[in-house]
This record gives structure tokens, C-alpha cells and sequence, in this order.
């Protein structure tokens, strides 16, 4: 093993809470999400003395999607997933403002079950940027794509759950 | 879609001049379609926002703990002769010393709580327990914990399963000392870490804030990966 672990561990837990947001989605499970983020941080001290210069929360977040792959490849795929109707194809032409109590009461299980509907590469470039706080940039070099594919992806992505959001307003506001 | 996408996306990228900026601006004023995609996209952010939530409680100590275990018997080890000292190991396996000294030392008096955590290890029924995800890299606890006082050495003892095998940690307030015939892990005199083997029950223990002792139907060296998927308290 290399690499001093104090060194590594102050330069990598300030990262916890991304790493481990952008593993309860590739997971879904809260154990399988802890599990995850530990094996990150394993194969991330691994390969430590490695490490120079790349943006350390784009790298850890890069090994845990990396690790999750492994992972996948070891256990039985889940089913490929497809977009479902988009949850807000009833919203008005013209919608109120999102105000904070929408904001405050929105079902957060509710919009996690429409993140998890959106196609995977929507969903993983949303995750990457508004979970995990990566630039568009380092998304692009993670996933291997244009960052201006990585910037529709997220705009499409946004534009489903902001939907949602709108809708859940409209809803509260008609109640 | 409007046929505006590539501005619409450069502008919410905030990639645009002050100019270009100030235009698609005055644009948005009169097209509904792209302040339609600038609302949704918005509301999108902040709806994600909502989502952000801190990783659990722990599982930062648990992390570090995964990592100091996997760091600590390296980091401690004298770095000089490392080919020397590789080779040796691999002799004294090959020429079964290792394991004949592990099991003289079993022969040894241990200290009566070493030998009380071995005792539970040993008996723990196998294969009681549904064998599935025997690959999850998480502890199961198994059971309540166990309060004993061998040798007046207070334990709690609590039966984990993970990685398809039923594991004793016993925690004490006071270091384990270290059996005859255990191999040390850590520079001499700290006894922070050592190994053990008691017939089929493996020993790993680290005496460090917290003093652990590890105990599982397995060589002990096994325990020593299989640490870091337990928990620290």
C-alpha cells in the first residue's frame, strides 16, 4: 500500500458527503451506498501516490463509478431501465413560480423516483453535476463524452424533475 | 425543443460574453418556448438541491477505520530488507513454521479473555445463517451482544456476518494482550496489532483507543481484509 493514509484521509473525507451521494444513486440501497463508498475509499488509498493534480472529489467520483461497474459486473444486471411518461405532461403552458413551501414540502421520494426514471445518461451526468458538485468539464472527461453532451444531458434531465416541481405546485396551489 | 438549444445551453452554462449574455436575454423576453426550458431547468437545480444530503453518521469513522487497518501493519513495518523479509515469510510458509509455531502457541496458557473469545468463535453453530450475499462487503450484526469479564478483562462480544462468514468482535476498554505465540503486526513494544491461530479459529487484534479482537473460523490472515468491513463501535 502507498501513500500515507492521515494525508489521505484529510485530502479525501471532506468529499464523503458527494462520493457517498452520487453512490446512494448508483445503489439505491442506504447499506449498498456505505459499502460503496468505503470500497471508493479503499481503491482510492490504493492508488493514492498516483494522485497528483486531478480535482480529488472528480477523482474519488470517478472510482466509485469504476467501482460500481466492477461491482455490477460481479452481481446479476438490474433490469435496463426506460423512461417512463414524463411525470409532468399535464403541466399548463403557464405555471406559477416555484415558491420555497413547494420547495420545503416536495416529496423528496417523489423526486428521487423521477430522477431514477430518467434515462441513465441523463441521470448520471445530473447526479455528477448537481449531486456531486463536478463541473461540466470533469463529467465530460468521467464519462468519456463532449461536455457539450454533458450540458443537453443535464439540461434535459433538470427540465424532467423541474417539471415535477412545477407540477407539485400547480397541484398545491389548486389544493 | 426549440431550434435555440445550443444558445439556450451555452447560456445556462454561463458560457456567454457579457454581450451574447445581455442578447439571449432580451431573446428569452419574447420566446416562450426558451423561458419555458430557463424555468424548468431552474426549477430542475434546485430540485436536485433538495437531495443533497449528508453522507450517514459513521460511516466517515468507518471509513477511516477501513483505511488506517489497511494502512496501519504496512505503515508500522520496518520499510528496510522488504524483499528479505517477503521471502522469509514465504520459506517459513513453505516449510510450515509459521503454522507450527501459530499452533504451539495454542498450547500456551492464553490470557483468559483471548481464550474466552476464541471459545465463542469456536462455537459459533456454522452455517446457520443464510449463506446469500456472502459477497456484501457490510457486517450483518447477528444476535444481542455479549457481556462477559474473563480474567476480569470486561468484553462485549457481538457476532457480525459478512462476506459469508460468522465473525466475533469483541470490544474491551483494555488492550488484548498478545498470546504466545502470536505474530505482531506492529513495531515491537507497541503491540498496537498481532495475528494468532488457535486450531480453526483466527485471532486478529488492534489494541489501539479502542482495543478489538477478531475471531472467526478462518486463518487469521484472512481477518485481517475482513476488518475493514466491520464496524468501528
Amino acid at each position: 500500500m502507498s501513500g500515507d493514509h492521515r494525508a489521505f484521509l484529510d485530502a479525501t473525507l471532506p468529499h464523503l458527503d458527494a462520493v457517498h451521494r452520487v453512490a446512494t444513486h448508483l445503489t439505491r440501497q442506504p447499506a449498498d451506498a456505505d459499502d460503496l463508498a468505503q470500497e471508493t475509499y479503499l481503491r482510492a488509498f490504493a492508488g493514492f501516490a498516483g494522485h497528483h493534480g486531478q480535482d480529488t472529489r472528480a477523482w474519488l467520483v470517478a472510482i466509485c463509478l469504476n467501482t460500481a461497474r466492477s461491482q455490477a459486473r460481479r452481481v446479476a444486471r438490474r433490469p435496463q431501465e426506460t423512461l417512463c411518461a414524463t411525470p409532468a405532461e399535464d403541466v399548463p403552458a403557464s405555471t406559477p413560480d416555484v415558491s420555497d413551501t413547494v420547495l420545503a414540502n416536495l416529496d423528496r421520494e417523489a423526486l428521487t423516483a423521477a430522477l431514477m426514471r430518467l434515462p441513465e445518461p441523463q441521470r448520471a451526468c445530473v447526479v455528477l453535476m448537481d449531486l456531486a458538485g463536478l463541473t461540466a468539464a470533469e463529467v465530460a472527461t468521467i464519462l468519456s463524452c463532449p461536455r457539450g453532451t454533458v450540458l443537453a444531458r443535464v439540461h434535459r434531465g433538470r427540465r424532467v424533475l423541474g417539471r415535477l416541481l412545477l407540477a407539485e405546485g400547480v397541484r398545491r396551489d389548486r389544493a | 425543443m426549440t431550434g435555440h438549444e445550443p444558445d439556450l445551453l451555452t447560456f445556462l452554462a454561463g458560457d456567454l460574453d457579457p454581450d451574447a449574455a445581455a442578447r439571449f436575454d432580451e431573446h428569452l423576453l419574447n420566446c416562450e418556448a426558451c423561458w419555458q426550458a430557463v424555468r424548468e431547468d431552474r426549477a430542475g437545480r434546485a430540485a436536485m438541491e433538495r437531495l443533497q444530503q449528508p453522507a450517514p453518521g459513521g460511516l466517515a469513522d468507518r471509513i477511516r477505520f477501513a483505511v488506517e487497518l489497511s494502512a496501519g501493519p504496512r505503515g508500522h513495518r520496518p520499510r528496510r530488507w522488504p524483499a528479505a523479509a517477503t521471502g522469509l515469510v514465504v520459506v517459513l510458509l513453505l516449510t510450515g513454521l509459521i503454522p507450527l509455531a501459530l499452533s504451539r502457541g495454542a498450547r500456551t496458557a492464553d490470557p483468559r479473555s483471548v481464550a474466552a473469545v476464541v471459545a465463542l468463535a469456536r462455537d459459533m453453530p456454522p452455517g446457520v445463517y443464510p449463506a446469500r450475499n456472502a459477497a456484501r462487503t457490510v457486517a450483518i450484526a447477528l444476535g444481542a451482544p455479549l457481556q462477559l469479564q474473563p480474567g476480569g478483562q470486561r468484553l462485549t462480544v457481538q457476532y457480525y456476518r459478512v462476506r459469508g462468514l460468522e465473525v466475533a468482535v469483541a470490544r474491551s476498554d483494555t488492550a488484548f494482550a498478545m498470546p504466545g505465540g502470536a505474530t505482531g503486526l506492529t513495531s515491537a513494544g507497541r503491540g498496537m496489532a498481532w495475528l494468532a491461530q488457535r486450531g480453526p479459529v483466527g485471532l486478529y487484534c488492534l489494541n489501539g483507543p479502542h482495543p478489538v479482537l477478531i475471531a472467526a473460523v478462518t486463518p487469521a490472515v484472512n481477518l485481517t481484509r475482513l476488518a475493514t468491513a466491520l464496524p468501528t463501535s
